[in-house]
């Protein structure tokens, strides 16, 4: 039996999709139920929903043998998975942004809003910058507007809501993508199954 | 869902078992005392798996830590001699959690082999650290890498320290679509780019991925490796424990300590690894030592965590009594003990106590109370 984490919302969807066309379908999750865990025991799998920012954390800890995370959340919490195959979903990219041509000068901290504090630590760190982090956990926009810090680190998809309230973003991160993460013990002890859901995703993507 | 545990493990049956195996194959017990120098610590914090360090002032102001790991302590102490040092140990360590709130007493058990290490040697731990997991389970699987294969060939591609870090973390990871990323952005060649990528993605036993690991080698250190650990595998058939080794680089651990074979044991419906060894000459260079060197370490506190627990009784035997009613009770009790029982005498029995029998005194005589 292979259990799966699948992210709530569109991405877990989109991803269950894929595993559905790969023959790992489960018929109960279709449903329009109650249920939390849903086993076909038939082909032998069994999925279930989990906060995205929570996946990562019940594959580490074997609760979940693979599951589908989003690259922003596994930098954020450097969990200690296999990340076997970037999925090429829920393309994005993390990036610095702030107010229209106010670039903070080199000279003093960066006051620094974002939902991702250690992506945002390491890459200042590793421009030899001073920064000051604000933990925010949503509409981060405002910050910068509010004058409660010089830039925002977040994830910028089209950057319409960056240009809307006059933003825009100065340097780009890192590129984000949907990963598919499995468990390090997971993987040696259910080798074959894992390693023949990948082969057949990474057929479908080429 | 985790899979249901299967095995049972209790850590002072473990110590008893674990040291009887060392000590077939020679090993001498290590014992140490509780506190170390901070220095050893800090001019080897790497070879750590955690930083966390528990610190204090010892008298006359040394900082002093409590130990975190116990082979620099061997090492330290280990002299350059004509025949190999063999050394386990069943210790305590202390650490910090990451976010630095608790202190943790961990129990580590573990091999040391200083001296001249040959095949022979390297295969012996690799046995060792086999049974000691096969103690707990015959549900396990140790993955093997070999430090030199993986710098032979970064080297080969001629890149910065840094990169080489991010790539050998990548190799950890099994990142193979990042490995590839990196490489282009550095103009490796695409077939040298492959030949690290597939690191991360060879996973096998040894006669599976062998002719794999041979297109692995592109000079005199890489295909040196490949037949060292061909050789290990080809010693340790011959005692059968070679079935469950496979071919894993993602078990590499710090380049600047390990510089030739290093593994990692897992046992079923465990998340994370319970052993991690490997050969670390480099360390005993750090000591101005000439000796080579491999060992490995078990988690028992971990394997413990994940173990079924045993339904045991309170006692054999309860005998329950009236307190105006005791004498012949003391020689019953005696008799039922030397009968081979365990007993408790009390006067009433709580709900969550379990006998295998239960007795009522009465009168001089024990009579059944089912």
């Amino acid at each position: 039996m292979i259990n799966i984490a699948l992210p709530k919302g569109r991405l877990g969807e989109k991803a269950y999709k894929i595993f559905k066309s790969l023959g790992y379908g489960c018929p109960e999750i279709e449903e329009d139920n109650r249920k939390l865990i849903f086993t076909n025991e038939e082909n032998g799998v069994c999925y279930f929903w989990a906060k995205p920012s929570d996946v990562a954390v019940y594959v580490e800890r074997g609760a979940a043998d693979i599951g589908i995370v989003g690259k922003d959340i596994l930098l954020e919490q450097g969990s200690d998975v296999y990340e076997l195959l970037d999925l090429g979903m829920g393309k994005c990219r993390m990036a610095v942004a702030g107010i229209k041509g106010c670039r903070p000068s080199s000279d003093s901290t960066i006051r620094v809003a974002t939902k991702f504090p250690n992506i945002a630590r390491s890459y200042y760190a590793s421009q030899s910058r001073d920064i000051e982090i604000i933990k925010l956990n949503g509409s981060i926009e405002i910050a910068p507007l509010l004058n409660l810090s010089d830039v925002i680190v977040d994830i910028v998809e089209t950057g319409t809501t960056l240009r809307e309230n006059n933003l825009e973003p100065f340097e780009d991160i890192v590129d984000i993508s949907a990963r598919l993460i499995a468990n390090k013990a997971s993987y040696k002890f259910k080798y074959e199954k894992i390693n023949d859901i990948c082969e057949k995703i990474r057929n479908i993507k080429e | 869902m985790q899979d249901s545990t299967s095995f049972v493990c209790n850590e002072e049956k473990y110590i008893i078992s674990f040291q009887h195996l060392c000590e077939q194959y020679g090993y001498k017990k290590f014992r140490m005392s509780k506190f170390e120098d901070y220095d050893l610590y800090l001019e080897n914090k790497n070879f750590l798996k955690s930083g966390n360090i528990i610190t204090f002032n010892g008298p006359s102001g040394r900082l002093l830590a409590l130990k975190p790991d116990i082979t620099l302590s061997i090492v330290k102490n280990a002299r350059d001699a004509l025949t190999p040092h063999r050394v386990y140990y069943s210790e305590k360590v202390y650490r910090a959690s990451d976010d630095a709130n608790d202190i943790r007493e961990i129990t580590q058990a573990g091999v040391e082999f200083i001296g001249d290490v040959d095949i022979y040697a390297m295969s012996e731990v690799l046995l060792l650290a086999q049974k000691s997991l096969k103690l707990v389970c015959d549900d396990y699987i140790i993955g093997i890498s070999h430090t030199a294969l993986i710098s032979g060939l970064l080297n080969a591609a001629g890149l910065s320290l840094s990169v080489c870090e991010k790539i050998h973390s990548l190799i950890k990871n099994k990142n193979a679509h990042e490995i590839r990323k990196v490489c282009a952005d550095e103009n490796v060649s695409s077939v040298l780019t492959e030949k690290i990528a597939s690191l991360a993605c060879i996973f096998g036993n040894f006669s599976d991925t062998l002719p794999l690991l041979s297109e692995l080698c592109i000079d005199e250190q890489t295909t040196k490796a490949v037949e060292e650990l061909k050789s290990i595998y080809s010693l340790l058939l011959e005692t059968g424990y070679a079935d469950r080794l496979c071919i894993d680089f993602s078990v590499t651990n710090d380049m600047d300590y390990y510089n030739g074979i290093t593994f990692q044991g897992f046992i079923r419906s465990i998340p994370q690894s319970v052993l991690s060894g490997g050969r670390y000459d480099n360390l005993l260079r750090k000591f101005s030592r000439q000796s080579d060197a491999v060992g490995f370490a078990v988690y028992i506190d971990l394997i413990e965590r994940y173990s079924k627990s045993e339904k045991t009784l309170t006692a054999d035997v309860a005998v329950i009594y009236d307190k105006n009613d005791m004498s012949g009770l003391s020689s019953a009790v005696s008799k039922l003990i030397d009968d081979g029982n365990s007993v408790r005498v009390q006067t009433c029995i709580s709900p969550d106590e379990q006998y295998g029998k239960i007795y009522k005194f009465s009168e001089g005589r024990l009579v059944n109370n089912d």
